[in-house]
């Protein structure tokens, strides 16, 4: 129902304009940049439901696809297993305490000394398709040979528990030879894909040259489950290192920063930080809409009448014009002076400065070169000679 | 549409629940309940176009005075209306507070007041009338802003008034109201009447003795109906900011008080206002009418950047004036005075009237020229010395002319220009 209202004469009701004319007007003119917003919202918050925390690093205990270890970390959680996933060496000394299984799921680059650091972990330590240059690092008699992948199943073919347990592996990469004390297992043209270091007073070290075994897509298959939960699943912590980037830390208790960049801020952080922002929003939306429009006025110069003498005084000093400087001071403690001694403002030199020289009794010729004499050589002449005037002067009005 | 400092708050409440949560995504959804509830409060908002407006505004306020302008509202729907109404002034016009709550019932109307105290001589334009209406959540409403034109003019303060008593009886002084009585120049012949004890003996009138049976004293009394023009300078020295105001404030007060004693006086006051054409011209008002018309029309000059045309000027003058007459120029008195042929100007007229030039001083030139504190200052303060030596010479120039010269900081300008014209009253040279 539209009720029509008229204003009473000499008042004023409404612009003219109509609710419906204003806001058509201004979808005219905003929905571009409405329609092109809303879609990126939508697209946000849509991506954001449709994978709750979830994310793409391969080998990754948080990322449920094909590539992520995610079904990995689920059965061992099950099965009772602490699991932890990391980014640096110093957080996952600080999580395992000492004990427990260390799994080097995967690395961008790291340093002897680190290698050498994760080496000293007595518990289980699972190296998880290490890179040819750090072989040697975790044991002497490892290296690399030429990879060789296997075209259907492989036996286990050794005495280490794990591989006894998982049988055969099919379609298998191997890559490595070992000397020394040590089992190679699922040997593929001399080729093992899974060696077990023993070591005295510790647990031993898992090399496996195929980290597919550990993926979310292939750990149905065949003995990868058996084979990955035995080397995983041998104490109760299991600390999951997916090194970040910059991780130039050790696995040692004594250093000074954990990373080089800062960690992964916590999930209660960023998400208090998403909802200030939008209160932000919110409050810079209620601010920035003004009351009516800022009435402007029109103002007087702002130039003071005083600003055009200042700029001659900083000429006079730029182009050091003490001549003239001096001339004008002199000139107008000379005015001053005879109109003190109530002398016309045409008096001679001579009548002024002996004028002056009666009343103070000062020397004449003083007197003279003070008020008429050669222009000052630099600055300090010119501010002694000020000084010079304006004793003079005062001396004349004090008598 | 606005959104009230309420939508605010609400939304920070989402800030512990999304902590609480690890999760950003209940933050997000509060947002876009909070969204949906704004939409629905300003549709269901009151039309600010069922409100209609009046504003009633005093024509004028003399600067430094308080006033209050008001804003009629009246709620023509069919709805109760909460929210604000906002009666927007021009800066300086000093309008504070300009937002007033708004909460009428269908058919209410309520006068809102809005404190006003200018800041600044001349009009002052009101901007728009802003209403803000509330919907039923109180979360965000409707909001429209009016065109309603009104203007303000601000007087002239008159500051130099408070100099005006003491200067009428210097008036009355020359006066025969007063005991007081001088002959000479300067005084005209008033009356005879008959000699009481106390009178000076020199003035007894002994041909009209003669005639009749007492004796008879002529009495004198100050020369009255002369004519006084007022020529004010609105030219770029005007401009020229003094302390805080442009030197015209200066002049403007100056020509108040001399015409206030002027028409007091009994002479006949002309006001011009002058820089390359004629911006203001007061003539033939006397009496009270003459002050009113004075503030009125000289509230809202401003000075224009341009160079004073002293020639046409010195035309307007004489067409305007028959007799002798004194014509005081409020202006500046510098250096740049005789390139812009001021000197040239006036010499034909100092002929044929007396001619007083006001000059409005800038205070802080006398500080730059004792100003000592390190090399830069000495500097300035000889520049300083320069200037007011330059202009010491124009003065003398202009005396030398017959044109009397008096100068005075802004404050000082208008007394020392209404004595100025005391002495040349008592000296007869009007």
């Amino acid at each position: 129902m539209t009720r029509t209202v008229t204003a009473p004469p000499g008042w004023t009701l409404g612009d003219g304009s109509t609710a419906a004319a204003v806001a058509s007007e201004r979808w005219v003119r905003l929905r571009w940049i409405s329609i092109v917003m809303s879609i990126v919202v939508i697209g946000v918050i849509v991506t954001t439901l449709a994978q709750p925390s979830s994310n793409v690093t391969p080998l990754s205990t948080a990322n449920a696809g094909d590539e992520g270890a995610r079904a990995v970390a689920q059965i061992l959680r099950d099965q009772g297993v602490e699991v932890d996933e990391v980014a640096t060496l110093a957080e996952a000394y600080r999580l395992l305490d000492g004990s427990g299984t260390l799994a080097i799921a995967s690395f961008t680059y790291l340093d002897e000394d680190q290698i050498a650091s994760i080496g000293t972990h007595t518990g289980d330590i699972v190296w998880i398709e290490p890179a040819a240059y750090a072989l040697s690092g975790i044991d002497a008699g490892l290296a690399a040979t030429v990879p060789s992948t296997s075209s259907g199943q492989v036996e286990a073919g050794c005495e280490a528990p794990a591989a006894t347990r998982a049988a055969t592996l099919t379609d298998v990469r191997a890559a490595y030879t070992i000397t020394g004390d040590a089992q190679s297992c699922f040997t593929v043209d001399d080729a093992a894909a899974y060696v077990e270091i023993q070591r005295d007073g510790a647990r031993p070290v898992h090399v496996i040259a195929d980290g597919a075994l550990f993926t979310n897509a292939s750990l149905t298959t065949d003995g990868a489950a058996a084979l990955t939960l035995g080397v995983l699943g041998h104490d109760s912590r299991l600390v999951w290192y997916v090194g970040s980037v910059d991780d130039a830390t050790l696995l040692a208790a004594d250093q000074g920063g954990s990373s080089a960049l800062t960690p992964a801020a916590p999930g209660w952080l960023v998400a208090g930080g998403v909802a200030l922002l939008l209160v932000a929003l919110v409050a810079a939306l209620q601010q920035g809409r003004r009351m009516g429009p800022l009435v402007t006025e029109p103002l007087p110069v702002v130039v003071r009448a005083s600003e055009a003498t200042r700029g001659r005084g900083m000429l006079y000093r730029r182009g050091r014009a003490r001549g003239h400087a001096a001339a004008a001071l002199r000139a107008g403690a000379a005015s001053r002076l005879a109109a003190r001694l109530s002398l016309s403002h045409s008096a001679p030199r001579a009548a002024v400065v002996s004028a002056i020289s009666q009343h103070t009794r000062r020397d004449a010729a003083a007197i003279d070169s003070l008020l008429y004499g050669p222009p000052p050589a630099d600055d300090a002449a010119l501010t002694r000679l000020v000084a010079d005037l304006d004793a003079l002067e005062s001396e004349v009005s004090a008598s | 549409m606005f959104l009230t400092w309420r939508a605010v708050a609400l939304t920070a409440v989402g800030v512990p629940v999304a902590i609480a949560a690890s999760s950003a995504v209940p933050a997000l959804m509060w947002v876009a309940l909070i969204a949906l509830a704004v939409g629905v409060d300003v549709l269901g908002a009151p039309s600010p176009r069922t409100i209609a407006t009046r504003r009633e505004t005093p024509t004028s306020v003399r600067l430094t005075e308080p006033t209050t302008t008001s804003l009629l509202v009246r709620n023509l729907g069919a709805r109760r209306v909460r929210g604000w109404a906002r009666d927007a002034w021009q800066p300086s016009a000093g309008a504070d507070p300009a937002r007033h709550r708004l909460d009428l019932a269908p058919g209410d109307g309520v006068r809102l007041r809005t404190p006003m105290l200018p800041t600044r001589r001349g009009d002052r334009h009101a901007g728009p009338v802003t209403l803000r209406l509330l919907g039923p959540l109180t979360l965000a409403g409707r909001q429209l802003t009016l065109q309603q034109p009104a203007t303000l003019r601000v007087l002239p303060e008159f500051a130099s008034r408070k100099h005006l008593p003491s200067r009428l009886a210097r008036l009355r002084e020359l006066d025969g109201r007063s005991a007081v009585q001088q002959r000479g120049p300067g005084s005209e012949f008033d009356s005879l009447r008959e000699y009481v004890i106390g009178d000076d003996v020199r003035s007894i009138d002994w041909r009209a003795t003669a005639r009749r049976s007492e004796v008879v004293v002529r009495t004198w009394r100050p020369e009255r109906d002369r004519q006084v023009l007022i020529l004010v300078d609105t030219a770029r020295s005007a401009a020229a900011r003094i302390g805080d105001t442009p030197r015209l404030d200066a002049t403007i007060e100056a020509t108040l008080l001399l015409s206030a004693l002027a028409s007091k006086a009994g002479d006949r006051v002309h006001v011009v206002a002058y820089d390359r054409t004629v911006r203001a011209r007061i003539t033939g008002v006397s009496g009270a009418g003459l002050m009113s018309a004075l503030a009125d029309r000289l509230a809202p000059l401003e000075p224009r950047l341009l160079e004073p045309d002293w020639t046409g000027a010195a035309g307007v003058v004489r067409e305007m004036l028959g007799q002798r007459a004194l014509v005081v120029l409020l202006t500046d008195v510098g250096p740049g005075s005789v390139d812009s042929g001021l000197l040239r100007a006036l010499a034909p007229l100092a002929r044929d009237h007396q001619v007083l030039i006001g000059a409005v001083d800038d205070p802080e030139i006398g500080e730059l020229v004792t100003a000592r504190g390190d090399v830069s200052d000495v500097y300035t303060a000889a520049a300083a010395t320069r200037f007011e030596l330059e202009r010491a010479a124009v003065a003398e120039r202009l005396r030398r002319r017959g044109v009397e010269v008096v100068s005075a900081d802004p404050e000082g300008i208008a007394p020392a220009v209404a004595d100025a014209y005391l002495r040349l009253k008592a000296a007869g040279r009007l």
